[in-house]
């Protein structure tokens, strides 16, 4: 699904070592401070940056959003509490004899750290994935001289995921078509057919696929055509202001 | 004769144990329009991976330009240089995170730079009517896309052969028109084509030659007409007798042409004919 999403020439001509290194940058300020403010201040850049270059529609911001957010709400949340033999500052609950399910002013703090740390981290990552196409990281994990294998792994488990799915989804349509679905039993069954189906025939494709590369001159080594960025300056200069927003805002909080 | 690529008492097995050719004698000239027909199963995608050099033969030989296969890595990579082979399903083909990258695939293992590699990009796009989909990620390509890139990523290399699995396979009319068209401007370009096809009325109209193969074996090695002109034979190899013919001999029959006027391959030709 992100990978579908339109994205501007402009924003596609960036270097992709620029934004990943931006995305990285700023996760590592927020996870390094963990100051709200900070990570406020982080998530607004990325959301206006991902809302400018991106052709987002509502439904999908929600479908991709809702899930995650709401996953680092409720594990920021259970970070609040603890079991003591006191009561709490701000929550308390009693368990059993003198133990309570309690919530301290130091234990919100550090949910409400936890939770907008991750959540500023989370609009980094999704920064660079609606920014950032495959390509555009193979082109990134070449810069960082990553082994050839990787590479090459990556680009085809790429590739299979999709060819997988579709086979899965074609096979569901295919079992669904002959009341697969009709009682529990049934739906076992069919999803281990499919499950056991799935696996030969990515194995067929792979035989397939392996000869098709063969016929075009492959000799052990898949090489990759240079993509050409734009290494504008102006890039580089706003993701150091914005790195450094984020650390002085963080610095300030921390000191107030 | 001077054959651009032959094959001498050529037998091919499956490691299990499966036959799939035996002792097939082809010979195709430079330049040759050539289909290669037959019922699924009967040999036609084995054989041309034997010409494209990734099936090995147990028995019998490949030759191309009179020079028999070497299957070393050098030998193999010189002959696909030559010999290019678009699969019968696109998805088989392409394997690359983009358009572009894909169809670069072949150009960069032949060693050609980046920019050459561009520049040949660049031109093949234009004549496959691609140039807006290069840097689409695969997974989002329609069918006919799919197809034309598989045949970019190998037209690109310019082979001298280009072998086609059933090009018409997959495709809705349209793209199998499409497709047809550009089989066409290959021949034009003086390219050495061989196709796998089951469309009986394509192979009358665009081929030189047929091969028939049944169960693995040579069954008819002649010009187009004369198959399909040949019931006994047709219905041997569970052809299907193409529909210009059909009506070609129902004109015959009611004496509307001679019996012995040629045979014609496409409507315009049947048009002339009976004027």
């Amino acid at each position: 699904m992100i990978n579908s999403v339109y994205i501007t020439e402009y924003i596609k001509n960036v270097n992709p070592n620029i934004k990943t290194v931006f995305a990285l940058s700023v996760i590592l300020s927020c996870v390094i401070f963990k100051e709200p403010l900070g990570c406020i201040f982080a998530m607004s850049v990325m959301w206006a940056l991902i809302i400018k270059n991106c052709r987002l529609s509502r439904h999908l911001i929600c479908h991709i959003v809702l899930w995650p957010v709401l996953f680092i709400a409720f594990s920021s949340f259970m970070v609040a509490f603890d079991i003591t033999n006191y009561k709490g500052e701000i929550f308390s609950f009693k368990i059993i004899n003198s133990y309570f399910l309690t919530v301290n002013a130091q234990g919100a703090k550090k949910a409400i750290r936890l939770f907008f740390t991750s959540a500023a981290s989370l609009s980094s990552m999704y920064f660079l994935s609606f920014t950032t196409p495959v390509n555009d990281v193979v082109y990134v994990l070449k810069t960082i001289k990553c082994p050839k294998e990787i590479t090459e792994l990556f680009m085809l488990i790429y590739r299979f995921i999709f060819i997988v799915l579709n086979m899965a989804h074609s096979i569901i349509t295919a079992q669904n078509c002959r009341m697969a679905q009709r009682t529990f039993k049934t739906r076992i069954n069919a999803m281990a057919l499919m499950l056991s189906s799935v696996f030969v025939l990515s194995y067929n494709k792979s035989l397939f696929m392996y000869n098709a590369m063969l016929s075009r001159c492959y000799s052990g080594d898949i090489n990759f055509l240079n993509e050409k960025y734009d290494n504008n300056r102006k890039h580089v200069l706003f993701a150091v202001v914005v790195v450094l927003v984020i650390v002085l805002i963080s610095a300030l909080e921390r000191v107030f | 004769m001077d054959y651009i690529i032959n094959t001498k008492g050529l037998s091919y097995s499956y490691h299990n144990g499966q036959k799939a050719l035996f002792d097939v004698n082809i010979a195709i000239k430079p330049g040759e329009k050539t289909a290669v027909i037959g019922s699924n199963g009967s040999g036609k995608s084995t054989l041309f991976l034997c010409l494209n050099g990734i099936n090995k033969p147990q028995k019998g030989d490949v030759f191309f330009k009179g020079n028999k296969i070497d299957y070393s890595s050098k030998g193999l990579l010189n002959l696909r240089r030559s010999v290019g082979i678009v699969f019968q399903n696109p998805d088989d083909m392409i394997f690359s995170s983009s358009v572009r990258q894909d169809i670069a695939f072949g150009l960069l293992n032949m060693g050609f730079s980046n920019s050459q590699a561009e520049e040949k990009i660049k031109s093949i796009s234009k004549f496959l009517n691609l140039e807006g989909l290069l840097d689409k990620p695969v997974h989002e390509l329609s069918g006919g896309e799919k197809k034309r890139v598989s045949l970019a990523g190998v037209m690109v290399m310019e082979p001298e052969v280009i072998i086609l699995d059933e090009p018409g396979a997959y495709l809705d009319t349209l793209n199998a028109k499409t497709v047809y068209k550009i089989i066409d401007s290959l021949s034009q370009k003086g390219k050495t084509v061989i196709i796998s096809s089951h469309n009986m009325d394509f192979v009358l109209n665009w081929a030189d030659s047929v091969i028939v193969l049944k169960e693995g074996k040579v069954v008819f090695n002649g010009r187009t007409e004369d198959l399909f002109l040949n019931n006994e034979l047709l219905n041997f190899a569970v052809l299907d007798e193409p529909q210009i013919i059909k009506i070609y001999n129902m004109l015959i029959n009611k004496g509307v042409i001679e019996a012995g006027a040629p045979v014609p391959k496409n409507i315009t030709e049947l048009e002339m004919l009976i004027k």
